[in-house]
């Protein structure tokens, strides 16, 4: 009851209490803020301190110390210095010390995001200061440090359980993102390296959209691509599923001994399978070798060769399939080991046929529970660098006008080519965001139409 | 008067060539001023060298004996593992990378031109009087209006023919040495070579193939167009914009490769993985030559150890290592008989030009230790280390003392520097868009020799007039050059 009493605090206070009226709730909340709702607005903590929270007090001042030491220390610099991305340049040669832009927009991002991060550390020590001037205006004490802990691990759980996966998330993946987004406006790549220096530019992406050869290869690339990506994934599903059905069928004996080759295959480390692959596909290889031992021309199913287009696209297929497969197939045994033998019995029962329990009981039993997997499986075949890079990196379609890339690349490889072979960095960045926007909107489109998002509870 | 008027010209003689000099000295000093002698204490130089050299030993005792030499000093150097944070523009600026980098010249002067490795004060360095302009022309820049050196040449690199002296066949010295000079004629001439290996092929022989070799290999087949009057670069290899590729006779030239091809008739020779299986190859008797640099003596060494018919010692007289025969003047292979090229050699063939190297060490900018990193350079690039370089990897050394010393026995060596001064050697050019060459090049070359296997295959054939190599050779430029300009 008292967790409810102190949860409609805050939303019977002005400010927080209609978000739509946000300027007269504003200066509602100012006319009735107390001084110790002032003493926070005006320094982080002294709010708490006035209220006789020392420690809660204590240590958003040290949070503020903190932030305003990283500010004067470097942080005003790196915020400034984004916009500009530097504007001595360095002499190596001479010693003669300058900006590094690169540098200038990590530290840059880094420094937007501590800024942020006060901010939001300044409003919740406001809404913390409301809540205890709240309980003062009720007659009550406001929390000890012990009660705040314990709202922590109680009420607020969700907060407290939440606060390091967010942090982590923001700087490990949401940090690079923004990073890399901010990159796709510069110019930097090409001549524009270190120690020259970068700036703000659209070029990167007019160069994508404008400049024929580069949005010729563009297409050619993103068709196949998503070719690739769904076929191979349906592959590696299909397979996974029939192999999982078969060795969990009754009748089959030693299915033990049967499931461990797969499993040997997917023990072995991707790169290795792709090389091994490579090797064996190549003109000196060992089916080359069988093919002109026998009298036979050899094929070119590697080479770069408008005959090899399919042979190593074909080959890229069952290279993935074999690396994947054994992951599904494990999966499936799984899904398929719960679902229950009534169901099997019932429909028996009813005349069922063994296509007919496959169609109406087993597949979407399994696609009901493997279809967020079906969609990271999906984005991961749609970034699959190993396979193309392994067996056939550098490698341009003459025939194909390609630019820069083989008919085989898929836009990962490519946009490697583009910013790691040759420093286009920002062209790069630009494909990459191309790159994110289509998985992403494909993954999320599939999702929102699966079962396994609709009929969330239909099989619980 | 006349006295007067030669006075003052000796005298704006002599100011012109002094003042440049005097300019030139400030802001040499000035770049040169890290370099001040004093060892850095403490330091731990650290060397990233080549795969093979590791591989065989050489990397560890030069390490070894540069500790020994510098104990007391203050200074040591340890191997780095290969490709750790060996991209010293993205590495270098966080403290990453070598201090010292054993590399070819294009790659070293890649980052030079990025000023991601030091100019070196060459003309103080102990091996600089011995080594020939040209060696220290791969590692020549220009900045501040000036030339700077950024690299201190060790080896010249080079395509050699490599053969086995024992699998030559019994009668060559009465049926292929017409002109009794004491030299198979086909390691003469490539007609010569031609005609032996189309013998073999049909007839049978000590080897199965003469002449086998992967034809995609940019390094080594790129020299056909240059014999043929092609270059990379315009300006003595400075300007991108002039791409010479498919200029002089080079679709001619191109065409003897694809004319290799169909005699080959073995799809090995589109795979660079050829490179790599070319050692048991030979050491098998699969061919009689092959064509590759000198740092890789070894590893065929090793493959005919491996086959157990030869010691070490019986490999190693038995491996024999030449310069690459002539190319006919017609460009074309099959152009007559095979005999003219030999009695008549002058006015037939001409010297092949072969791309090639100049493999060396260069100083990473963000280096700690400039003058310990120097000090280990001037250390390795001396008589003795170049000596055991030679005697452990095979290389064939870019000062000439070194070379003139190993020649006493070896002719193979002193050849390679004299081919370097004759200009028979395109040393890469030692500018960035180098980098843009290779891939381009090698799907050119893919494509070009794959055209000899078309027609068995009921494709149609690309490449059967010179126009249509020509076409193709302009094609790869363009290619070249979209690589370089499109998105710079």
């Amino acid at each position: 009851m008292q967790h409810q009493a102190d949860k409609t605090l805050n939303k019977k206070t002005p400010f927080f209490k209609k978000p739509g009226m946000a300027y007269q709730n504003f200066t509602a909340f100012l006319k009735w803020a107390p001084p110790g709702v002032w003493a926070s607005i005006c320094l982080m903590g002294a709010g708490q301190l006035v209220y006789g929270q020392i420690v809660k007090g204590i240590a958003f001042l040290s949070c503020l110390a903190a932030s305003a030491w990283y500010f004067i220390t470097m942080g005003i610099k790196d915020l400034a210095g984004i916009f500009t991305l530097g504007t001595r340049q360095e002499d190596l040669w001479l010693g003669i010390p300058g900006d590094n832009s690169m540098t200038m927009l990590i530290l840059g991002v880094f420094a937007w995001g501590v800024l942020v991060l006060t901010v939001v550390l300044w409003y919740a020590n406001v809404r913390d200061a409301v809540f205890s001037a709240r309980r003062v205006q009720q007659g009550k004490k406001p929390r000890s440090f012990r009660q705040t802990l314990r709202a922590m691990a109680d009420d607020k759980f969700h907060i407290t359980s939440l606060s390091l996966p967010v942090v982590t998330v923001t700087v490990l993946s949401i940090v690079p993102i923004v990073f890399m987004i901010l990159i796709a406006f510069t110019n930097l790549g090409g001549d524009i390296v270190y120690p020259k220096l970068a700036g703000w530019s659209l070029d990167a992406w007019q160069k994508l959209v404008g400049v024929s050869k580069l949005g010729g290869t563009f297409q050619k690339i993103i068709t196949w691509n998503v070719t690739w990506a769904v076929s191979t994934t349906l592959i590696n599903f299909i397979f996974g599923l029939s192999l999982a059905l078969l060795l969990n069928k009754k009748n089959v004996r030693y299915s033990k001994f049967w499931r461990a080759f797969p499993i040997l295959a997917y023990a072995i480390p991707g790169f290795i399978s792709m090389l091994g692959y490579r090797f064996m596909f190549s003109q000196s290889g060992p089916i080359n070798s069988l093919l002109t031992d026998a009298g036979k021309d050899s094929i070119f199913f590697l080479t770069n060769d408008a005959s090899a287009k399919w042979w190593a696209r074909g080959i890229g297929l069952f290279v993935n399939a074999w690396i994947a497969t054994p992951s599904i197939m494990l999966m499936a045994s799984g899904i398929l080991s719960n679902i229950s033998a009534d169901l099997y019995e019932a429909s028996t029962l009813d005349g069922a046929s063994s296509l007919q329990q496959f169609r109406k009981i087993t597949f979407p039993f399994v696609l009901f529970a493997t279809t967020p997997l079906l969609i990271s499986q999906f984005v991961g075949n749609f970034n699959n660098f190993g396979i193309f890079f392994f067996m056939r990196n550098n490698v341009i379609s003459n025939y194909g006008d390609y630019f820069l890339a083989s008919d085989t690349d898929l836009l990962i490889n490519w946009l490697y080519n583009l910013s790691v072979d040759n420093n286009y960095y920002s062209v790069g960045a630009a494909i990459s965001l191309v790159i994110f926007a289509i998985t992403s909107t494909l993954s999320l489109a599939v999702y929102m139409r699966s079962a396994a998002y609709k009929q969330e509870d239909r099989y619980q | 008067m006349k006295k007067l008027c030669l006075y003052f010209l000796v005298m704006f003689l002599a100011l012109s060539f002094i003042v440049p000099a005097m300019a030139e000295s400030e802001m040499y000093q000035r770049v040169m001023s890290r370099f001040h002698g004093e060892l850095e204490q403490g330091a731990v130089v650290q060397v990233l060298e080549n795969a093979t050299s590791i591989e065989l030993g050489y990397a560890q005792q030069l390490i070894d004996a540069f500790n020994a030499a510098y104990q007391g000093l203050g200074v040591s150097a340890k191997i780095m593992d290969i490709d750790q944070y060996s991209d010293l523009a993205t590495d270098g600026p966080y403290g990453y990378g070598p201090d010292v980098w054993y590399q070819a010249n294009d790659i070293l002067m890649k980052y030079a031109t990025k000023q991601h490795l030091l100019p070196l004060p060459i003309f103080d360095l102990e091996c600089y009087p011995h080594t020939p302009r040209d060696a220290w022309d791969a590692y020549k820049m220009v900045m501040y209006d000036e030339p700077f050196f950024c690299g201190v040449p060790i080896n010249v690199q080079s395509g050699m023919l490599f053969y086995i002296e024992s699998m030559l066949p019994d009668d060559w010295q009465t049926q292929w040495d017409l002109n009794q000079n004491g030299m198979p004629d086909f390691f003469e001439t490539f007609t010569a070579l031609y005609a032996y290996s189309k013998a073999v092929q049909e007839n049978g022989g000590t080897t199965k193939y003469g002449y086998l070799d992967d034809l995609v290999d940019v390094y080594f087949s790129f020299g056909y167009l240059f014999t043929g009057g092609a270059y990379v670069f315009g300006s003595d290899d400075t300007d991108p914009a002039d791409i010479g590729l498919a200029k002089g006779d080079a679709a001619k030239c191109a065409s003897m490769l694809r004319q290799w091809a169909a005699l080959m008739n073995n799809t090995e020779a589109l795979d660079k993985a050829f490179a790599s299986a070319a050692y048991s190859y030979l050491a098998q008797g699969t061919m009689l030559c092959t064509i590759t640099t000198p740092d890789v003596k070894q590893m065929f060494v090793r493959a005919m150890i491996n086959t157990g018919s030869w010691t070490r010692e019986e490999a190693e007289a038995d491996l024999k290592m030449i310069p690459v025969p002539r190319l006919p003047k017609s460009y074309d292979l099959t152009g007559g008989p095979w005999q003219d090229t030999i009695t008549d050699m002058d006015n037939l063939t001409t010297q092949t030009i072969m791309m090639g190297g100049m493999n060396g060490f260069g100083i990473s900018a963000y280096t700690q230790c400039p003058n310990a990193s120097l000090a280990f350079i001037q250390f390795a690039a001396s008589f003795p280390q170049v000596m055991e370089r030679n005697r452990m990897l095979g290389i064939s050394p870019a000062r000439g003392d070194a070379a003139a010393e190993i020649g006493k026995d070896d002719a193979t060596v002193q050849m390679m520097f004299d081919n370097l001064d004759n200009n028979l050697i395109y040393i890469m050019p030692a500018i960035n868009e180098m980098s843009q060459l290779w891939t381009p090049g090698e799907s050119f070359l893919i494509d070009l020799c794959t055209d000899a296997f078309r027609s068995s295959r009921g494709e149609p054939e690309l490449y059967t007039t010179i126009e249509q190599i020509q076409a193709a050779l302009e094609r790869m430029v363009q290619q070249i050059l979209d690589a370089i300009f499109t998105l710079s």
